[in-house]
């Protein structure tokens, strides 16, 4: 098992934001999810990659305990692309993908993390990009900035907090193909937080539900996307089909 | 790899060479600078006069060119205020610099977490009240002010740590002491005797006309040690100034570690060079801007520049002061100010057009 999350819990100061989350992930898999804003998602995440302290329970990335490892030893197994990254002293995108080995440079960079840096700009299609500064960039390009840096980390899990969010239909879809394409060939585990339940049903192999503190519903993506499951957890009426082998949910009505 | 990458990966190794020249240049041309900057007062001198004299120095005999009043003059008046104003420039730029990044703010400098007013605290407590041998001394001065500095900073940092030890409460605990100490200072002045309160007023300008070798030697091995250190935090730095506290956490750097330890090293430079010479503010928010504009803010860089231009920025300052109202010496700080503040903001304005900063 690449990540197992055992009874997890976490609060703020005496608020419950999440009581005894437990799930697994395995190598190549992707895994998202899902909840109205203020259900603990993002929390969640920052638990995982040990941005906040957990209450009680444990995380372990290939039997490892991240509660026992250093800050640096955890950044080489996960990686994580937060929602909004506010440069205040911007850089270009090549030292932006290069900042992703610090874990493993001492004061340098050798040239190991320059082969590696390099052949993931090319990867990730960002050579025309390679020496603008990130704040000179569009959303959708930025954000393939943010992913190439996590990837420079080579780490065994990803972690992206809404990677969709204020980007247009074309880069949504062309930023969680480039996801989905590095978890298979790289057999790269992704844990996200996203909002549109189409995409999480196109692109997802599991799905989470988060609901009260509380894993609602956990599972692959066609057994949870359910009309029902949608109605509790949001409170609107949808219209759940099947369209190329994937559910699509269309928004119906608010439940009064 | 394609051709494409290749030649990318070629262009960024031709940069950084270019930078790696562009540095050394900078330092020949400070040195050069140096030199010129010895040859200017109110007794004119020219270069040969300055090599001769270091040869006389290096020798131990005074006499060597003819002119032993001048060789002393050159080696114990001019180069010490010269090296003085360079490692002045050197350290309260870098510490600048180094506030900037690790608190994530283009405002901030050592001064705005209150060094500069809680070390002229110290200064006029030791100017005011100071009796005895030692209190009535400018020894006595440079360790009261260099004292409260440090009182400040522990201050600062004990403080916001009570809150989460953020760049925000930082600052704000911070600009909160400083108008603490401003109080203090202002109390003190209040009750002051006229002859001290000049005496404080001329402290604060903050100038080198007491620059000796032994000053030189302190402030000289602080701030080379400080420097040092923070050489090995340059790509932690990089992590620092670019993303929030959690982005930073996830590259695996600890970033109040980071910030408790730059954060007192830029205010061990800055209370080290302000003890001695007073205070000289705006050189530290200055440099970095202008180091960043024209070199960009990888630190590997960045620090090295800000640092060579905060040194020229001063020693030029410093020797303009000594010939623009002759006998008179304006003090550094306020020709700094005066031909800094154009420079920089031509700087900002060009750069905001072009749309890179």
């Amino acid at each position: 098992m690449r990540l197992n999350v055992d009874k997890l819990s976490f609060s703020y100061d005496e608020k419950l934001i999440l009581s005894e989350i437990s799930f697994s992930l395995q190598g190549g898999e992707i895994l998202s999810l899902l909840g109205p804003n203020g259900t603990g998602k993002t929390t969640l995440l920052k638990c995982i990659n040990r941005i906040l302290r957990i209450k009680s329970g444990d995380v372990r990335v290939e039997e490892d305990s991240i509660l026992q490892m250093s800050l640096q030893e955890l950044s080489k197994k996960i990686a994580y692309v937060p929602q909004y990254t506010n440069a205040v002293f911007p850089i270009s995108v090549v030292d932006t993908v290069l900042m992703g080995r610090t874990p493993y440079a001492c004061n340098k960079y050798s040239k190991k993390d320059h082969d590696i840096v390099f052949d993931i700009i090319k990867k990730m299609e960002l050579e025309k990009f390679a020496f603008r500064y990130i704040n000179e960039m569009s959303g959708g390009e930025r954000q393939r900035v943010f992913i190439a840096r996590a990837l420079a980390q080579a780490p065994k899990i990803i972690i992206l907090d809404e990677p969709t969010s204020s980007l247009d239909l074309k880069s949504q879809l062309f930023i969680l193909e480039i996801i989905s394409d590095l978890a298979k060939k790289n057999n790269l585990s992704v844990l996200m937080t996203i909002h549109d339940l189409n995409l999480a049903a196109m692109f997802s192999d599991k799905i989470i539900m988060l609901k009260d503190a509380k894993i609602f519903s956990y599972g692959k993506a066609n057994a949870v996307l359910t009309k029902e499951n949608i109605r509790i957890m949001y409170g609107v009426e949808t219209c759940v089909s099947t369209e190329a082998g994937y559910k699509h949910v269309r928004l119906l009505k608010n439940i009064k | 790899m394609s051709k494409t990458i290749n030649e990318i990966r070629n262009n960024y190794d031709r940069q950084i060479i270019k930078k790696k020249l562009e540095l050394l240049i900078a330092l020949l041309f400070i040195i050069v600078c140096g030199v010129y900057f010895i040859t200017i007062g109110i007794k004119e001198v020219n270069t040969v006069q300055v090599i001769t004299a270091i040869q006389a120095w290096a020798k131990d005999d005074w006499e060597i060119g003819g002119t032993p009043a001048t060789n002393k003059i050159i080696i114990y008046m001019r180069f010490p205020r010269v090296a003085m104003a360079f490692f002045a420039g050197v350290g309260l730029s870098i510490a600048g610099a180094v506030m900037q990044s690790v608190m994530r703010n283009y405002l901030v400098s050592p001064f705005t977490l209150g060094i500069s007013s809680a070390s002229a605290f110290g200064a006029s407590i030791c100017i005011v009240f100071g009796s005895g041998l030692f209190f009535e001394s400018d020894l006595g001065i440079i360790a009261c002010a260099f004292t409260t500095a440090m009182l400040c900073i522990i201050l600062v940092f004990g403080i916001s740590k009570r809150v989460d030890l953020g760049p925000s409460s930082i600052v704000l605990v911070g600009i909160g002491l400083n108008y603490f100490f401003c109080a203090m200072t202002a109390t003190i002045e209040f009750f002051a005797k006229e002859h001290k309160l000049a005496e404080i007023v001329q402290w604060s300008f903050g100038s080198f006309n007491k620059a000796s070798w032994n000053e030189v030697f302190v402030v000289g091995v602080v701030i080379t040690l400080c420097y040092l250190i923070l050489t090995k935090s340059y790509l932690k730095l990089n992590v620092m100034s670019t993303g929030d506290d959690e982005l930073v956490k996830s590259l695996g750097v600890n970033p109040n570690k980071i910030r408790r330890l730059t954060g007192f090293l830029a205010v061990l430079m800055t209370a080290s060079i302000i003890s001695f010479s007073g205070i000289i503010g705006f050189v530290g928010l200055i440099a970095p801007h202008i180091a960043r504009i024209l070199f960009g803010n990888d630190h590997r860089f960045m620090l090295p520049f800000a640092g060579v231009i905060g040194a020229f920025l001063l020693m030029a300052g410093d020797a303009i002061g000594r010939v623009i109202l002759e006998p008179v010496i304006i003090p550094v700080g306020i020709i700094v100010s005066f031909i800094g503040v154009p420079l920089f903001i031509q700087l900002i304005l060009s750069n905001r057009k072009k749309g890179l900063w």
